[in-house]
């Protein structure tokens, strides 16, 4: 019989070569996370521009667009002012350890969906420039005083909510894998698990059950998976004001993510809802999920363990979060400069040549990718991808279109897109830099992975 | 070789730090708990727990590579020490095991693997070591770049999920979706493979 120690130690004897590429990839997302810088100055100068932006928002409410232009043009455009090489951007999206063996070439990520409306594309913009930003994290040094205020101001409110008694509370303090400290409360009863944690730049509570339901003063949380959005956020009134009440915050927004995949025949995968302030980030326009402090309902709908419990109607396996940000309700992103925007064409042109950067970089995992033809595409949207700028110590947010090709139906019925990106702004040296990376891509010799 | 454990980076390289383990200097131990004694730490913590046992590991693992550089020459030398520590970190806490010091389920993602072997009561031929692994590699090298950094992170680092998710800036219910997956997919291939009926 094979047994639990027998798998560990082949699990310890894998390939050295993928330790090896796990270790980097380990330092590639640390690297990511990276450390960031107070604002700078230019921030302040640029805030009329980011302002507009703001405001232009929701103007753009419904103008995510559908197909192609009529004659796409097949000539890769030159600009006259390129911000960034194809290289440099690469770098800075993905991390100098890509940098000799990946970056997109025909690189795609794939969503699944029951229908294009649940695709989350967000709006192609009117102007004619963009703004790009930059970020900074304030992180400060634990606070036992600010953290047992945090917990008192909390566990009573939410103690009684749950109907249930936690026992004194003792603080320990842990370290995160990359060394990073952070103070922790953990507390449990017969029926409910909450951890408070305290970090260097939020705080948190999580809570969540033995038993996959939470009631908070006898009113279950849960959805229907058939809902609207809207119909949701409607239905989730009461425990909406309770939450508010037991983590004393108040947000004026909300917002409704879903996750789908191919084969389950249980509609969503994933569903949270999202309590937050739009106006604290500028990039919540274009998120599926907060970037500030918040308060999340994630409803799981995953067969991960004997006992799950799967519905294709009501939700009300839940685990609810509450993230402070320490810093305050400041925006995370501010404006760093603005750029022209490329045209939907010249998008297009860079796309028809294979000049994309698809968001999904392992150069074996490309090679293994069926190619797919983008021509002829579904839809075109927008979105920010960030990046860690190790020369400055920052990480910026670049504008990108977004395309949309349906490239099949799963087995439970699914749609099935394939998205990539082209940069939204001047980018010189595609040519070049691609090309390289697809020689790099051909030394797999690897059959397509379907 | 007591080795005392320094939270800091250590600019040198890897290759200087792997010559003087070749020049049979020292001073390669000192640099590499500088350099690497914290995320070998971490690894450790994540299997062991207790802090003396932890450091028992530390220094084992530096013994371990003195006694294997040379011959060897690692091609990466963090995931060389990785796989040492963890080979190190198991075999210390399967003894605290056996002496009942850790509860069986303080490892919450060795304990997820009883799930993929669960009901292989008549194997159709018995599990070898170098072959399980080869497929288990190979299994790992066909997943998509993220569900390749969960498999590795909770069955090889032993990480919790709140970290792995933490790493990938996504939701712990994302992360357990992915493993939900992997073991679907683990176990479906050693049953093919003919390790579980």
């Amino acid at each position: 019989m094979l047994t639990r120690d027998e798998l560990i130690d082949a699990i310890g004897a894998i390939d050295a070569d993928l330790v090896e590429d796990f270790v980097r990839t380990d330092e590639r997302l640390q690297k990511k996370k990276g450390r960031r810088i107070s604002p700078l100055m230019r921030a302040v100068a640029l805030a009329a521009c980011f302002a507009l932006i703001l405001a232009s928002v929701p103007v753009m409410a419904h103008l995510w667009q559908e197909g192609p232009t009529p004659k796409p043009p097949k000539e890769v455009p030159v600009f006259d002012n390129p911000l960034f090489t194809a290289t440099e951007l690469a770098e800075l999206l993905e991390g100098d350890e890509l940098k000799d063996n990946a970056v997109a070439t025909n690189a795609y990520t794939t969503e699944e969906v029951p229908s294009a409306e649940y695709l989350r594309i967000f709006p192609v913009p009117t102007e004619d420039y963009v703004t790009l930003y930059e970020s900074h994290s304030y992180k400060q040094s634990l606070d036992r005083g600010e953290f047992s205020s945090f917990a008192d101001r909390i566990v009573p409110k939410l103690s009684d909510a749950l109907g249930t008694s936690f026992p004194p509370y003792s603080i320990e303090r842990d370290e995160m894998y990359d060394g990073s400290p952070y103070l922790l409360i953990h507390q449990e009863t017969d029926q409910y698990r909450i951890s408070l944690t305290h970090r260097e730049t939020w705080n948190s509570v999580n809570i969540s059950s033995r038993v996959h339901t939470i009631d908070l003063d006898g009113v279950p949380v849960q959805v229907d998976q058939r809902m609207s959005d809207e119909d949701i956020l409607e239905s989730l009134a009461d425990i909406k004001e309770k939450l508010f009440d037991i983590f004393g915050v108040r947000f004026a927004d909300a917002m409704v993510s879903r996750e789908y995949d191919s084969y389950s025949e249980y509609g969503v995968t994933w569903l949270a809802v999202y309590f937050y302030n739009q106006e604290d980030d500028p990039l919540h326009a274009y998120s599926y999920s907060p970037r500030s402090s918040y308060i999340a309902l994630e409803f799981d709908n995953f067969l991960n363990y004997n006992g799950d419990f799967v519905s294709d109607t009501m939700l009300s396996d839940v685990d609810i979060r509450y993230v402070q940000m320490r810093e305050g309700d400041r925006s995370q992103f501010e404006p760093m400069s603005k750029a022209k925007r490329i045209s939907l064409a010249d998008a297009e042109a860079l796309l028809y040549n294979g000049y994309v950067i698809g968001g999904h970089v392992c150069p074996l995992c490309m090679a293994m990718q069926t190619p797919v033809e983008f021509s002829g595409y579904d839809f075109v949207g927008f979105t920010y991808r960030t990046g860690y700028d190790k020369e400055n110590d920052r990480t910026v947010a670049i504008p990108f279109y977004t395309f949309y090709k349906r490239i099949g139906t799963a087995k439970n019925g699914n749609a099935i897109y394939a998205k990539t990106n082209v940069p939204a702004i001047e980018v010189t040296g595609f040519k070049k830099y691609i090309e390289s990376q697809r020689k790099n891509h051909r030394q797999y010799e690897t059959e397509p992975y379907s | 070789m007591k080795i005392q454990h320094k939270m800091c980076a250590s600019s040198i390289r890897d290759e200087d730090i792997i010559a003087l383990y070749w020049q049979r200097d020292e001073d390669a131990i000192k640099q590499t708990d500088i350099k690497y004694g914290a995320y070998l730490m971490a690894i450790a913590r994540n299997i062991v727990r207790d802090l003396r046992d932890c450091e028992e590991c530390l220094n084992d693992t530096y013994l371990d590579a003195w006694n294997a550089i040379p011959p060897k020459r690692p091609t990466l030398l963090q995931a060389f020490l990785a796989s040492i520590m963890r080979r190190t970190a198991i075999d210390c806490y399967r003894a605290n095991t056996r002496d009942k010091r850790v509860p069986t389920d303080a490892i919450d993602s060795f304990d997820e693997l009883e799930y993929v072997i669960a009901g292989g009561d008549h194997p159709a031929k018995q599990a070898e070591a170098a072959h399980l692994a080869s497929l288990i590699s190979g299994y790992v090298r066909a997943l998509p770049w993220r569900r390749k950094y969960v498999f590795m992170a909770r069955y090889y680092a032993a990480r919790s999920i709140a970290e792995v998710a933490e790493a990938l800036s996504c939701s712990e219910a994302t992360v357990n979706r992915d493993i939900a997956r992997i073991r679907d997919e683990l176990r479906a291939l050693l049953k093919k493979e003919g390790y579980l009926c």
